[in-house]
């Protein structure tokens, strides 16, 4: 995994090195990393961390000043946005206001020099896929939110390139739309086959569209991997607390032995697979707490004394605030299953508990 | 570097049409007048080449300054532009402000058509808009005679060919230069800090003097100086409106120009105008950069 | 919002103060009456006699051609002042070029008369429609350029980027989204030295010569003999024409502002 991209598909972009500054600002810092041929890969990371000019970057707006990308095994590094084979759909869409809904759709390719007819043809079907056919003659500034994104996704289509660049694609849409939209994306892009590279800020979107996410933070790609493999395994404090909640404690540590430790959290002993890793954190996703009635102990987990200090009601789950001996740990319970389980009010004396193997070793 | 025909072009243009012509002005300032046409005995002459330049810089021929020293004529024109202008910029700011505070509390949908109303005259030839007041201050003019038929005064009112002429004439011609960059701050303006300092006990007064109008300084002194700056160089409202005994400095410009034909000392006014001039633009210039930097 | 009476009062005033004195000249130039303050009848006989005023009309003529070449000179030159501003960050001497470009907008209209006029002495050029017209084109660039330049800094860059990324050269995105999006705004600038143009009568007193008179400077001429019907006559003509090219103005600007 890591770099190395999805088995079996051979890779169509690769990012070797590369950083890039602006005057003192280091927005990229030695970023590697592979996208695979009709792979839907996503840039996750909170603003300014280095995620928009990567793509841009790929797009050919702005150089790298060390590094190279590799489109097709092809170096473009230095070749101009318009000799590149990538689409880009832009975040504010940047529909050409002059233009109708049909000649913003046609700009590339008559750029290209493809002959009218076929031009023509080609507009539409682009129309067709993002169900905006009937809009072909309407001016851009008429049109909704939702259709605008749809018109642009038709315009970075049309050129059938072989990357599209998605730069916070769902950024202007309101909540429910969005949840439609990132089906059909996902939709699209397997029916399409073209590689997608989304950049967001949300990790719900990632997570829920993307094959591949790279973790993104200060210019740093933190972590590459799937969905699945962000959430349960993350490598660092901060994909971990980014991807997900996490309760990220600082245990004592007593032993080593043969890729396992000893570990002691509050007091209480536990063992847990480490690998050759010797200094790190635990991380616990609060779902993987059980909260328990005092003096109950779970034979095999790692069982706490703790008093509720906050109970927050969320809909799906309610969330507890509870202290033990030196750490604040959030919790959550599930409400389906609140009518049999255990619900204690703020101040009431409980156990927590989890499994040694839902602590996730967390080395950065 | 690669030459770019869309830099180049307009360079050469600004150089040969700002640049050029500044340079003959200063040059000129350092001559002398003469019986000649043009009529002046110039400085420097392009064919000497820099090193006669340097030994003539030495002895410049500063006459015409020293004349500007010693002839009071020209000290009491600058001092009472000054005085005309600041006068001036006063009576705009005291329309102004109440009007650009309206423009910037009605409706959002009426705003920009209000604002529309106000640039629209700026407009409309500035000759034309001096000669509407002459028809209404004049002894005989319209002002004079509504009073008289009212019954108020029994011999029209001095006010024109004067000072207060002048004011007005200023006044209303640069009215917009100092409603614009004023709305622009007031619009800007969180109007609930207003209402929190009533809400604290401020009478609607107070809460205007002690809230709003400290934060609408950098507008104010924005459209105090785009109104000063053009005014104190003003010739056509002290030329039209004001007295024969009007000293206003652009005045004194023109006819020194056009009337004694003493070029040299035309020229001289200008660089002593560009010099004051200067002072208010690299304030307004700090407070731009300022603004950038904030 | 409901506006406190203070400040319908500031509002009334205003207005009526910028637009009262306009109006009575527009009024006053339907009296049938010579004299100012007496109404005689509503009459049309000074538009009329307008057109049998041949030096009026010549220096309208003189006045009209000075604003089309020069406006039209100024636009291009703006237009590309403003580009070069925007989009070359850095060349040799941006500092002196952005200063050279703005710094006549505040210079006193009797300073650049005064320089512009010495500068045809010392080419020893003819004055007349010609030094007019370069004069005009000189100060007016300066507006060109700051409307142009305001609605560059507020284009979107992303829409030249979508351009370059469909595969467009920059030539061609620059001709193709850049000009269309910009065109109000160059149209408006194009407008506004036309009118600057028409108005000015310090600048077009410097550099005119025999033969060469505008309008402004003919109006100027009877207006220092006082008040008269034709002369109101006259500039209701003037007023009226430029109140359309703003109304056009407006709404050539407003048009990019919805985009």
């Amino acid at each position: 995994m890591g770099t190395q991209g999805v088995t079996g598909r051979p890779p169509l972009v690769s990012i070797e090195h590369v950083s890039q500054s602006f005057g003192s600002v280091r927005a990229v810092e030695d970023v590697s990393l592979t996208i695979c041929e009709g792979e839907f890969f996503a840039l996750l990371g909170p603003s300014g961390s280095g995620k928009t000019s990567l793509m841009r970057m790929i797009a050919g707006f702005g150089e790298p000043d060390r590094g190279r990308i590799l489109l097709a095994g092809e170096d473009v590094t230095r070749v101009p946005p318009h000799k590149r084979p990538v689409n880009m759909m832009f975040q504010n869409y940047a529909l050409f206001p002059h233009l109708n809904v049909f000649e913003n759709v046609a700009f590339g390719l008559r750029e290209e020099g493809v002959p009218k007819p076929e031009r023509s043809a080609r507009v539409d079907e682009a129309l067709r896929l993002v169900q905006m056919q009937s809009y072909a003659a309407r001016r851009t500034q008429a049109l909704s939110g939702g259709q605008k994104q749809r018109v642009a996704l038709a315009r970075a289509i049309v050129k059938r390139p072989k990357l599209l660049l998605l730069d916070e694609p769902l950024a202007a849409l309101d909540r429910r739309l969005r949840e439609e939209t990132q089906e059909e994306l996902k939709h699209l892009q397997k029916s399409l086959g073209i590689a997608f590279l989304v950049v967001t800020h949300d990790q719900d979107e990632a997570m829920m569209m993307a094959d591949r996410i790279a973790v993104m933070s200060a210019g740093r790609v933190l972590q590459i991997g799937t969905p699945a493999d962000l959430y349960e395994r993350p490598v660092s404090r901060a994909v971990a607390r980014f991807i997900g909640d996490a309760n990220v404690i600082e245990p004592e540590i007593r032993a080593h032995l043969d890729g396992r430790a000893l570990v002691a959290v509050d007091g209480t002993p536990f063992e847990i697979a480490t690998g050759s890793v010797r200094d790190f954190a635990i991380g616990v996703r609060p779902e993987k707490i059980r909260v328990l009635e005092p003096y109950v102990s779970v034979p095999g987990s790692v069982t706490l004394d703790a008093s509720v200090e906050q109970r927050l009601y969320r809909g799906d789950v309610t969330e507890l605030r509870v202290r033990t001996a030196h750490h604040v740990w959030r919790a959550a319970i599930l409400n389906a299953s609140r009518r049999t389980g255990f619900m204690p009010e703020p101040g009431e004396r409980i156990r927590i508990a989890f499994a040694p193997d839902d602590a996730m070793v967390l080395p950065e | 570097m690669k030459i770019r025909p869309v830099i180049l072009i307009p360079f050469l243009w600004l150089a040969l049409f700002f640049l050029v012509p500044l340079t003959i002005v200063v040059r000129l300032a350092f001559s002398e007048s003469a019986q000649a046409r043009p009529p002046y005995r110039p400085a420097f002459a392009w064919a000497e080449g820099w090193p006669v330049w340097l030994e003539k810089a030495k002895s410049l021929s500063l006459g015409n300054f020293e004349a500007m020293l010693e002839e009071t004529l020209y000290i009491d024109a600058l001092l009472s532009s000054a005085g005309l202008a600041a006068n001036g910029t006063a009576l705009v700011l005291l329309i102004a402000y109440p009007l650009a505070y309206a423009i910037a509390r009605a409706p959002r949908d009426r705003r920009v058509l209000l604002l529309t109303l106000v640039v629209v005259p700026f407009w409309t030839s500035f000759l034309i808009r001096i000669y509407a007041w002459i028809a209404l201050l004049k002894p005989e003019g319209l002002i004079n005679y509504a009073l008289k038929s009212f019954g108020l005064i029994d011999a029209p009112l001095p006010l024109f060919g004067n000072h207060l002429a002048i004011v007005i004439g200023i006044a209303y011609s640069y009215l917009p230069f100092m409603v614009l960059p004023l709305y622009a701050t007031l619009e800007k303006l969180d109007w609930s800090l207003e209402e929190a300092a009533r809400d604290l006990g401020a009478t609607r007064l107070r809460a205007f003097w002690r809230v709003t109008f400290p934060q609408t300084l950098r507008g104010l002194i924005v459209g105090i100086l785009l109104v000063f700056v053009p005014a104190l160089g003003e010739f056509i409202i002290p030329d039209l409106l004001g007295g024969s005994d009007t000293l206003m400095i652009g005045k004194v410009m023109w006819s020194e120009f056009f009337g004694n034909r003493d070029w040299p000392m035309a020229a001289a006014l200008a660089m002593l105008l560009l010099c004051l001039l200067a002072i208010p633009l690299v304030i307004l210039r700090m407070l731009e950069d300022r603004r950038e930097t904030a | 919002m409901r506006m406190s009476r203070f400040n319908i009062v500031s509002l009334v005033f205003g207005i009526a103060f910028l637009y009262l004195p306009i109006l009575i000249v527009m009024i006053y130039s339907f009296n049938a009456s010579k004299l100012v303050t007496v109404w005689g009848g509503f009459s049309t006989q000074w538009y009329r006699g307008l057109l049998a005023n041949k030096p009026l009309m010549d220096a309208t003529f003189v006045s009209l051609r000075v604003a089309l070449a020069s406006a039209l000179g100024a636009t291009i030159i703006g237009t590309m002042a403003a580009l070069a501003l925007r989009r070359h960050r850095r060349f040799v001497g941006r500092g002196l070029f952005a200063f050279m470009l703005f710094v006549p907008l505040v210079l006193p209209e009797i300073m650049t008369g005064l320089s512009l006029l010495l500068l045809f002495v010392a080419l020893d050029w003819d004055r007349g429609f010609w030094t007019i017209t370069l004069a005009h084109m000189a100060f007016t660039t300066s507006f060109v350029a700051l409307i142009v330049d305001a609605r560059l800094a507020d284009l979107d860059p992303s829409y030249e980027e979508a351009a370059r990324d469909l595969g467009a050269s920059p030539l061609s995105a620059f001709m193709r989204v850049t000009l269309p999006m910009i065109l109000p705004a160059i149209a408006a600038g194009c407008l506004l030295a036309f009118t600057l143009s028409l108005d000015d009568l310090v600048i077009a007193s410097f550099t005119s010569g025999p033969g060469a008179t505008t309008l402004p400077m003919r109006l100027y001429g009877q207006m220092r003999l006082g008040v008269t019907p034709e002369i109101n006559a006259a500039s209701t003509v003037l007023i009226v024409s430029v109140t359309l090219i703003v109304i056009v103005i407006a709404w050539l600007t407003r048009r990019h502002r919805q985009a």
